[in-house]
């Protein structure tokens, strides 16, 4: 009787801690991937890359929020880095890009190995200004894990980011942001 | 007569021509930094490095973004080439960098503050090399 009480205690204990792990999940991801391109035709690539971006994604809530640091975006040309930072998106004042959204009609339980649409909705902040984002995006499962992949287009103006004139005709309009997360 | 300023010209148009290159190679190939080479700012233990972050961001930023940082204190965390240094400061080494890792390790690393992650509550220091593994603190 008592072995049998003490089995019903550890069956129950380990039920607990099995719902517990899968209710309030908090995937992270500390090494990301996000790159964006604005390059124009003829001219010298516009693009950077941050390797080292800060994902975190609540499986229950269905929230993401994610943040990068802005002086971890590396360009191949070391000019442009020190332009960008110093010139356009002013790093000493505002160091960080920060995106806060949630997953729409998104259950973890259905998401299989096959990449999934996914619409993500949320709000993008850099530069001292706000932007919402609403887009697709490709979330899948990998292990226990959960992959997103995708991009979405902001503009410079989005973000009072001013280009001067000399070189507005070398930097695409359109900025392409792809991001590339693999939550565990 | 002639030939001589022909000679001149040529000689001129070559001279702008090097000095054409020479400025073109310095805005479009202009070398990165090698933060490994470059001698630290700051010498830090990890957890004040993000005591000073995490309690006034705005002016740690001034002091220390960018700078390069001699930063110790013990592993607590082993990724694929990253180290986390008492769980506070995450440490991303130069990608060809090879390193064997070992969490409780002390050790000293030397590399770029990036900045601070309010999600993580992590200073962030890339292009990172190691200094010292055996130090101890």
């Amino acid at each position: 009787m008592k072995i049998r009480r003490t089995t019903i205690t550890i069956t129950l204990l380990l039920l607990a801690f099995t719902s517990f792990k899968s209710t309030a999940q908090r995937l992270v991801d500390k090494n990301g991937t996000v790159e964006f391109e604005a390059s124009e035709a003829l001219f010298e690539p516009v693009e950077a890359k941050n390797e080292s971006v800060t994902a975190v994604m609540d499986t229950e809530k269905n929230e993401i929020a994610s943040l990068a640091l802005i002086k971890g975006f590396r360009f191949k040309n070391s000019l442009m880095e020190e332009h960008f930072n110093e010139n356009y998106i002013e790093s000493e004042t505002y160091p960080k890009a920060t995106f806060k959204g949630k997953l729409i009609d998104f259950n973890i339980t259905d998401l299989g190995n096959e990449p999934k649409k996914v619409r993500v909705d949320g709000k993008l902040q850099l530069h001292g200004k706000e932007k919402n984002i609403d887009t697709h995006l490709d979330v899948s499962k990998s292990g226990d894990g959960v992959v997103i992949r995708g991009s979405f287009i902001v503009t410079p103006d989005d973000f009072d980011i001013k280009i001067p004139s000399i070189v507005k005709n070398k930097i695409a309009k359109e900025v392409k942001v792809s991001l590339d997360f693999n939550l565990n | 007569m002639k030939k001589r300023r022909l000679y001149i010209i040529g000689l001129v148009v070559l001279a702008l021509a090097i000095l054409a290159g020479v400025a073109y190679n310095m805005t479009f190939n202009s070398k990165h930094r090698e933060i490994s080479k470059e001698e630290a700012t700051f010498q830090i233990a990890a957890d004040e490095l993000q005591y000073f972050f995490a309690n006034n961001e705005a002016s740690s930023v001034q002091k220390y973004m960018d700078e390069v940082l001699e930063v110790s204190g013990t592993i607590t965390e082993v990724e694929q080439n990253s180290i986390v240094l008492d769980k506070r400061v995450m440490v991303n080494f130069l990608a060809n960098a090879e390193n064997n890792f070992e969490d409780g390790q002390p050790i000293v690393i030397k590399g770029r503050c990036v900045g601070f992650d309010e999600l993580l509550l992590q200073v962030k220091i890339d292009q990172a090399s190691v200094i010292d593994k055996r130090h101890q603190l």
